[in-house]
């Protein structure tokens, strides 16, 4: 029990050096703008290609296989870059966080000293705990499915607490990584429920960010493909003929059977109806001069696959609701980008005062441990 | 002595004196349970009274009818469960708790006896504080629900979090005010919004640590299968008068600190 106390006294003295070492933040503010600059163009790229369904009528078929690939390879490009990027950071802040807290100051040019030291350090360890996980992802599933669901979320908990101590343990012992590992794993294990609950903290205040930003997305992405589906099967049962009216000597075609020969016809009526209304007409699509590619369609068009997939009405539903509101989404797109951005900025700067404390905690934790602070381990620890 | 010094010992000083004095935690996790059975006695009643009237309803109207009135007594049995009987009982035992952390705070120690006494002298007044907090609440957030709604959306379900921890600085500390001090509802609450003002940055974090800590508990404890269901609201109801004895502590020692502060200037 006195060790969890302990906890305690460590995250008051982690706190002290925080106050103390405002500096730190700096390079977290600008590792923040660059996450903000990843996020804005990441988001860019998708309202370009809004931008070019657009002016296509809302065709799906002028994706190519090469956007495809060369979409993947920006977005590949992008993470690739940004993890690059964290881990620069990463090297410089903890040697920073190494110099308040053994220290007591810290400043810019520690920063520099630590990416200098540890950047390709640091890259060996995610690169090997990347892999690690990519062996260990059959494991996973199974103890995953054997606890009904409870080792999902509690077995990355744990490897995080027996790894917690991997990059602190390279900064302050200067060792190699093996090693480095081998030394948290130690302290994890001597220290076990402590700093489990440690760790449990350290979750609990850095997690909501992600989880918040996630299940918010997906829900909405799952309210309007239902919005959608419903509409779509609202229309079909519109169209389908009351069993009174039919004359049971006529051959009945069943809409919702619909077979190729009917689906021809489908679309010949809603290109007749959209020809005699001239709905088109009333749909500015901005004139682009740029000269169309020479393209292969995707897999025989998109448009198919979502027909297929959705039923026709959907899709024929979906392309009426976009055209008729393609100004609405576009200001919707702009809003939704420019809240995203200053989201984002806003969110990491609060996840960076809650990071800074956390890892300064950690390094603290490490110099101290869980034991009460005498004299005589202050001599220890300072031999 | 720092504001975040104060903080800190605060959690950890609660944190020794609670284990030691576990009790503290049972009226909170004998109420939760209670409510728990309640709810789903409840929801049981509801679900077989409504096949009931759905499968009579549909073989004859008049049927419905008569289903219908045997109904409207059962939910005004439960508005006055869940809107009177319910609320009061919390109230109670939230006297009883704020009396007991005053006890643990000052002497280190306390037992049921001590839980009954500060029920019978606090309960009313806990029912006043709580409905003029409730109407403040009301008054004040309602209007700033967009506000806060915009800082959610755009910190990422922080807004909401921030807005509740301000509105705690101000508005949440009248319960230990009330009980350590001695003082009506309505005095304590007055107490504060200056003690409040005064305390800002370790108030929020007391009030603003309390609430991630309760939801990553509750959602770890919920995927334990089948136990989680009855772990994770107790570990939530640990967790939340853990939070309250802390804020008693701190309001005690802060005080306790300025009194021993004035004593040493009178006696120069």
């Amino acid at each position: 029990m006195k060790k969890i106390l302990h906890i305690f006294d460590r995250l008051k003295e982690a706190f002290k050096v925080n106050v103390q070492n405002k500096k730190i933040y700096k390079q977290q503010i600008l590792l923040a703008v660059i996450n903000t600059i990843a996020t804005l163009v990441f988001l860019g790229m998708i309202y370009s290609l809004f931008l070019r369904l657009r002016s296509s009528g809302y065709n799906f078929g002028i994706f190519t296989f090469s956007d495809l690939i060369s979409g993947i390879v920006a977005t590949i490009l992008i993470v690739i870059t940004l993890g690059l990027i964290q881990v620069f950071f990463e090297a410089g802040l903890f040697q920073m966080y190494y110099k308040a807290v053994y220290s007591g100051e810290t400043n810019n040019n520690d920063f520099f000293e630590g990416t200098k030291k540890y950047f390709w350090k640091f890259f060996g360890v995610n690169i090997i705990k990347l892999l690690m996980w990519v062996f260990l992802i059959p494991i996973y599933l199974i103890l995953g499915i054997i606890t009904l669901g409870a080792g999902f979320i509690l077995i990355p908990i744990v490897i995080e607490i027996f790894l917690a101590m991997w990059k602190v343990s390279l900064v302050v012992d200067e060792c190699g990584i093996i090693s480095a590992f081998t030394r948290s794993v130690k302290f994890a294990g001597k220290n076990f429920v402590p700093f489990m609950l440690f760790i449990f903290l350290m979750l609990a205040f850095t997690a909501p960010v992600k989880q918040n930003n996630g299940i918010n997305v997906a829900s909405d992405i799952q309210k309007v493909i239902k919005n959608f589906e419903e509409k779509a099967n609202q229309n079909r049962n519109q169209i389908q003929p009351d069993k009174d009216m039919i004359n049971p000597n006529e051959d009945v075609i069943n809409p919702l059977e619909l077979n190729t020969q009917s689906q021809i016809n489908f679309d010949k009526d809603i290109s007749d109806i959209f020809n005699e209304n001239k709905i088109n007409e009333g749909i500015q699509t901005p004139s682009l001069d740029l000269q169309q590619p020479d393209y292969k369609p995707l897999d025989d068009g998109v448009t198919s696959k979502i027909s297929q997939f959705f039923g026709k009405n959907f899709h024929d539903n979906l392309i009426d609701v976009l055209n008729k509101a393609s100004g609405i989404i576009n200001i919707v797109l702009v809003a939704l980008i420019s809240l995203m951005t200053v989201g984002t900025f806003i969110s990491s700067l609060v996840k960076m005062i809650l990071m800074v404390f956390f890892m300064l905690a950690m390094f603290v934790i490490y110099k101290e441990g869980f034991i009460e602070k005498t004299s005589e381990s202050e001599e220890v620890l300072q031999a | 002595m720092k504001w975040y010094d104060a903080f800190f010992d605060s959690c950890r000083d609660s944190l020794e004196l609670s284990t030691k004095n576990f009790k503290l935690y049972l009226p909170n996790i004998i109420v939760m349970i209670i409510t728990g059975v309640l709810i789903f006695i409840i929801s049981i009643v509801f679900i077989f009274f409504g096949v009931a009237a759905f499968s009579s309803g549909v073989s004859n109207s008049m049927n419905m009818e008569k289903s219908f009135e045997t109904i409207i007594p059962l939910i005004v049995l439960v508005v006055i469960i869940v809107g009177i009987i319910l609320p009061i009982m919390y109230c109670m035992v939230e006297a009883g708790i704020l009396f007991m952390s005053k006890k643990i705070s000052i002497n280190s120690s306390a037992n049921f006896s001590d839980f009954f006494y500060g029920l019978k002298k606090y309960w009313w007044q806990i029912i006043i504080g709580v409905n003029i907090v409730g109407l403040l609440l009301l008054l004040l957030f309602i209007p700033a629900f967009i506000v806060f709604s915009l800082v959610d959306i755009l910190t990422f379900g922080y807004g909401f979090m921030s807005a509740w921890t301000i509105f705690n600085v101000f508005f949440g500390t009248w319960g230990a005010i009330m009980v350590i001090d001695e003082i009506s509802a309505w005095e304590a609450i007055k107490k504060g919004y200056g003690f409040g003002k005064q305390n800002f940055w370790a108030l929020s974090l007391i009030f603003f640590c309390s609430m991630p800590i309760v939801g990553f508990a509750s959602v770890l404890l919920k995927v334990i299968p089948l136990a989680g269901i009855i772990l994770a609201p107790i570990a939530v109801t640990i967790i939340n008068t853990y939070f309250r004895l802390v804020l008693v502590k701190y309001y005690y020692e802060v005080t306790r600190e300025k009194e021993v502060l004035m004593e040493s200037v009178n006696n120069y």
